[in-house]
């Protein structure tokens, strides 16, 4: 022990680090340690948290508009611990706003500002500006869509600043329109510029708090405040429990919710754009300002909160800092912030009533889910974007949306106005039992001209099984003549044949059912579906052969036929299932069915 | 304040503290070191096919042969066919197999020539001369040829491409 007290010594007397260490820790707090202080302390912790998640982020990350998305989906995916420290990142910006906000609060609630802290109160102001640019760059970063769209917007507004907006808006995205140079910018700032800022703005803000002290809370007693304790213990105790109690909160989040990743930004998607949930309310504010007026929402408003925070010293310049002597000023803080959570409620509340919103969220999560397993096959060097748009099922997703959706219905998507056979589970058996069923259901061919098939729903489980497996198995090159089929005798008794055939593609009354539900039967449909040995005369389906490119047709086929695998089983009922015939349709239930639409 | 409850405070500070650098600390360091113990660049390495082998002179003499990667893999990346480098193949004798070597120098890394008209492997930087066994003959070389391992799968032969320290008498894959 005297040798290490010996050591000590030795140390100091070259480096003097005890002196430093009693600056640090023998801070006087008038009036004793308080729960009220913890908040400057915990955004100093989250912001070295942010330090080093972010050093890890950098080393995984690559900006570039090709790469970025793919790097972030690698990191997520291959590198143990790397979904979990991109979460805290994520979750630490979104508590550093929360926890930047309570400090600011509390210094309201305080007077904290008032002289001679002005200073203390600006740079203040300074690092919550820092905050909120690090999670307006720090949002494009990953180049998903939601990272992508937003950013849009808070570009587009700096580039409807009056005179000077059209400059403005090409020196933040780096050049015309978004690409490489916006990333590399967005970064650059992100990483490096705001970090310094950062780091000499709370060089600055803590000495000012060191030089003025604590400010009490303005209710405590003289004698009260005379009793003065320490920084270290209890303080610090304090603090250190609150930060604990921050750090698990974002562990947790991080835990079960991770970072958010979308599908890879696509310019050439109308994917709607929604910021941080800590800026829904500056969003909320455009819709309030149309045309001229638009700068009330994006500049005015803004810029008069942004003036009347950095005046409040001056404006509130009494000695007093009782609550009831600044009742103004305190009114004032009090209707900004009612009015940023109202906002804030109307924002998440439109977007929740809206079942457009609600529809592209799902097209949303199932595009991200496709990309990421797309991508972890490796990414091409063109990039994600292409990678997911070259893809069959998602482009097939996509023309179906646009070309097919408006008359048959998929899933919980159901046209306004049916006009062709319901394609849910498009290509399984339950869909073959139901159009043998009942052919003329409104749910399938009873809104065509197709029409003149016998209803099999009387036949016994065993026969219609029969018939379900000898249609099911017409897709396969190989397949056995009906004749080999359990089916022979059905086909026969039921005349099947003279309206459909079998072996070739002849042009009977009914389809042919040579190849049935075969790749390149689906696509003959897609192409002509007026063929003679398709629909003939009966067609009302648009040839598409002529309308789509081959790569839009093959896809489009690749993505209804993946319906049967895609559709849970209970969407057509079973053939035990004794229910009416023709079966109501199932309404939209409130969770999707992930038909990949 | 009674001294103990200083102590209990101190301690408590310290012991969250602790836990709170840990739970940053321990993933970062995980993440960060996570690619040593990883193959993220894919595609140099391990067996590739070169060449049918009906189509490698019976009578054993050399011919080189680019080693394409076809779709080689950097972390997230999966890249377009890929030239990685260059083998000699040679039938041996009777049934004794397939030579292959690599066309890279074990003097300095230069590419080593076939000369049909004298039947010898020649390094243009330094002049080193190997036989057709890819033994030096002359020249500054320290060590022959560097052949790599090769097996025929489905009627094609495939070479297990890799790369060796330069300079040295001894093999060293790198
Ligand atoms: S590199 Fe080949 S002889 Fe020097």
């Amino acid at each position: 022990m005297d040798g290490l007290h010996g050591l000590l010594d030795a140390v100091d007397r070259r480096i003097g680090h005890r002196r430093l260490l009693d600056l640090a820790l023998k801070e006087e707090i008038p009036g004793g340690a308080s729960w009220a202080y913890v908040f400057g302390s915990s955004a100093l912790i989250l912001f070295f948290i942010q330090l080093a998640t972010g050093l890890l982020l950098a080393t995984y990350y690559s900006p570039s508009a090709t790469d970025a998305w793919a790097s972030v989906a690698y990191l997520e995916r291959a590198i143990p611990f790397g979904a979990f420290v991109r979460g805290m990142h994520h979750h630490a910006a979104s508590a550093m706003v929360i926890i930047v906000g309570l400090h600011l609060l509390q210094v309201v609630l305080f007077g904290a500002y008032k002289a001679p802290r002005e200073a203390n109160w600006l740079s203040g102001l300074g690092l919550l500006g820092l905050v909120l640019a690090f999670a307006l760059t720090g949002y494009l970063l990953p180049w998903d869509q939601t990272g992508y769209w937003a950013t849009k917007v808070a570009t587009s507004i700096a580039g409807t600043l009056p005179v000077v907006g059209d400059l403005v808006q090409r020196i933040a995205q780096g050049g015309n329109d978004y690409g490489h140079l916006t990333l590399t910018r967005f970064y650059a700032l992100h990483v490096i510029l705001l970090p310094l800022l950062t780091l000499v703005l709370i060089g600055a803000h803590l000495a000012l708090f060191r030089r003025h002290g604590v400010t009490p809370s303005p209710a405590k007693s003289p004698e009260a405040l005379s009793k003065i304790e320490q920084l270290w213990p209890t303080q610090l105790a304090y603090d250190a429990m609150f930060a604990t109690v921050v750090v698990a909160a974002i562990s947790m989040l991080s835990l079960t919710l991770g970072a958010p990743l979308e599908a890879p930004a696509d310019p050439a998607s109308n994917f709607i754009a929604r910021p941080e949930w800590y800026f829904l309310f500056l969003f909320q504010l455009l819709k309030y300002f149309e045309g001229p007026l638009q700068i009330m929402g994006t500049v005015i408003l803004p810029g008069l909160a942004t003036t009347f925070l950095l005046l409040l010293p001056f404006l509130d310049s009494g000695p007093s800092r009782r609550l009831r002597d600044r009742k103004p000023w305190i009114a004032a803080m009090g209707l900004g912030l009612v009015g940023m959570a109202g906002l804030t409620a109307l924002a998440v509340r439109s977007d929740n009533r809206d079942p457009m919103i609600a529809a592209q969220r799902v097209i949303a999560a199932t595009e991200a889910a496709r990309a990421k397993e797309l991508a972890a096959l490796g990414v091409p060097v063109e990039g994600p974007t292409h990678m997911l748009s070259a893809d069959p099922l998602t482009r097939g997703a996509r023309v179906f949306r646009q070309e097919c959706a408006t008359c048959h219905p998929l899933g919980d998507e159901v046209p306004e106005e049916i006009k062709g056979p319901e394609l849910t589970g498009y290509g399984s058996r339950a869909w073959i039992r139901q159009v043998l069923r009942d052919p003329d259901s409104p749910r399938l061919f009873g809104k065509t001209k197709v029409s003149g098939m016998d209803a099999y729903a009387h036949l016994s489980s065993t026969d219609l099984e029969a018939l379900v497996e000898l249609v099911y198995s017409r897709r396969v090159p190989d397949a056995p003549p009906v004749e080999d089929t359990k089916a022979a005798a059905l086909v026969e008794e039921h005349e099947c044949g003279n309206c459909h055939d079998f072996e070739e593609a002849f042009g009977l009354d009914g389809p042919s059912l040579f190849g049935y539900l075969s790749e390149s039967w689906v696509r003959s449909v897609v192409d002509q579906a007026d063929a003679q040995h398709l629909y003939d005369q009966a067609n009302d389906m648009p040839i598409f052969s002529t309308r789509l490119s081959e790569r839009d047709r093959a896809a489009v086929v690749v993505f209804v036929l993946a319906q049967e695998a895609l559709t849970p089983k209970d969407r057509w009922p079973s053939v035990d299932d004794p229910g009416p015939v023709p079966s109501p349709r199932i309404e939209p239930a409130k969770t999707s069915t992930p038909s990949g639409l | 304040m009674p001294e103990d409850r200083r102590t209990v405070l101190k301690v408590l500070s310290g012991v969250l503290g602790t836990g709170c650098a840990a739970a940053i600390g321990v993933p970062v360091l995980g993440a960060l070191t996570a690619p040593a113990v990883r193959v993220t660049v894919k595609g140099a390495r391990g067996f590739v096919p070169v060449l049918a082998l009906e189509a490698l002179p019976l009578d054993g003499t050399p011919v080189g042969i680019p080693v394409v990667v076809e779709a080689p893999e950097d972390a997230w990346s999966r890249l377009p066919p890929t030239e990685v480098g260059a083998v000699y193949l040679r039938r041996l004798p009777g049934e004794q197999g397939i030579l292959a070597f690599t066309t890279v120098c074990p003097h300095l890394g230069c590419r080593i020539d076939y000369q049909p008209s004298r039947q010898h492997f020649v390094c243009p930087c330094h002049e080193s001369v190997f036989g057709l066994d890819g033994q030096v003959t002359s020249g500054p070389s320290p060590r022959g040829m560097d052949d790599l391992g090769t097996r025929v799968v489905g009627g094609q032969i495939e070479v297990e491409f890799m790369r060796f320290k330069t300079g040295t008498a001894r093999k060293v894959e790198v």
